[in-house]
């Protein structure tokens, strides 16, 4: 499972928000100019690489706000959330602050805590 | 409130106990977090300040009430059961000069649990990702506790009092039993 900041919240597991893919896709000004074939792009393809990745992400569960993401499609790792329309993370790798596989504490685990 | 959401007192062997706390007024406020005529307005009805943190909550006024800090621009505001038309008439009146501002009677769309004693963290973590080990008084949070939406507002060391949507109560309450019996 990934740990994913929300800029309001703070760290929260991923079973609190919803994907919403690819971000920075912007909507054509003049849609009705555009061909077939380009509107096809705008509607469906996606980069889906293989490693960093800026998506799109909600907090569902929580302030119920949209954001960005970047994070590698890999190791899962995140460079950090961002706001739609603001700058994007730089990408350092192995920082303290990244994805993690648990988000229970050891604590709630004595407490008798079940998944 | 409906009888679904009426449940018996449950004791934990004498650790602790959840009850489904009485009918309460539950007012949710939006507004833009810069509307500084809002948010002044509001703390002048209200006799203390919106919270201005997300995930915090704060209390006084007369009826007693509590404010909790959801998002950005919303907020939850719960008070006794008989006071649910004096705020609402004094948080509209605090509304009324702000174009992006919404005063919401949900009273009747939420049921809360109350989780008592040492037992409560136990039972809230077997559910829910939250860390209840970080959390102190007077912290809110929106999560999930297994499939059902919830607020959760920790009122004291121990005490919990989880919201839900009145129809998810039900299920919570039964969920919340089923975590408690290890612990016992
Ligand atoms: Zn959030």
């Amino acid at each position: 499972m990934l740990l994913i900041e929300c800029p309001h919240c703070g760290g929260r597991a991923q079973t609190e928000f919803a994907y919403f893919g690819e971000a920075h896709i912007v909507r054509p000004e003049e849609p009705g100019a555009l061909s077939d074939a380009e509107w096809a792009e705008y509607l469906f393809l996606r980069k889906n690489p293989k490693g960093v990745h800026c998506e799109r992400w909600m907090h569902a569960h929580g302030c119920r706000r949209f954001f960005n993401v970047m994070r590698d499609t890999v190791s899962g790792e995140i460079f950090g959330s961002y706001p739609i329309g603001g700058e994007k993370p730089k990408v350092a790798r192995g920082k303290k602050t990244t994805a993690k596989t648990e988000t229970k504490t050891a604590n709630a685990k004595t407490e008798g805590g079940r998944e | 409130m409906p009888a679904a959401a009426n449940f018996p007192l449950a004791n934990f062997a004498g650790t602790g106990e959840m009850h489904s706390a009485p009918a309460r007024a539950k007012i949710t406020l939006r507004a833009k977090a810069d509307d500084e005529v809002f948010l002044s307005r509001c703390e002048s009805e209200l006799g203390f300040a919106l919270p201005s943190v997300v995930g915090q909550s704060a209390e006084g006024g007369k009826p007693p009430a509590t404010a909790m800090r959801l998002g950005p621009d919303e907020w939850m505001l719960w008070s006794e059961d008989g006071a649910r038309e004096e705020w609402l008439r004094r948080l509209e009146k605090a509304a009324a000069e702000s174009e992006f501002a919404a005063v919401v009677d949900v009273s009747d769309y939420y049921a809360v649990i109350c989780l008592r004693g040492a037992r409560a963290r136990g039972i809230l973590s077997a559910g829910c990702p939250l860390d209840f080990s970080a959390m102190r008084p007077g912290k809110c949070a929106q999560s999930h506790y297994a499939q059902a939406a919830v607020l959760i507002l920790q009122c004291g060391e121990d005490a919990f009092d989880v919201q839900t949507r009145i129809s998810f109560a039900p299920y919570l309450w039964r969920y919340f039993q089923t975590a408690a019996a290890p612990l016992l």
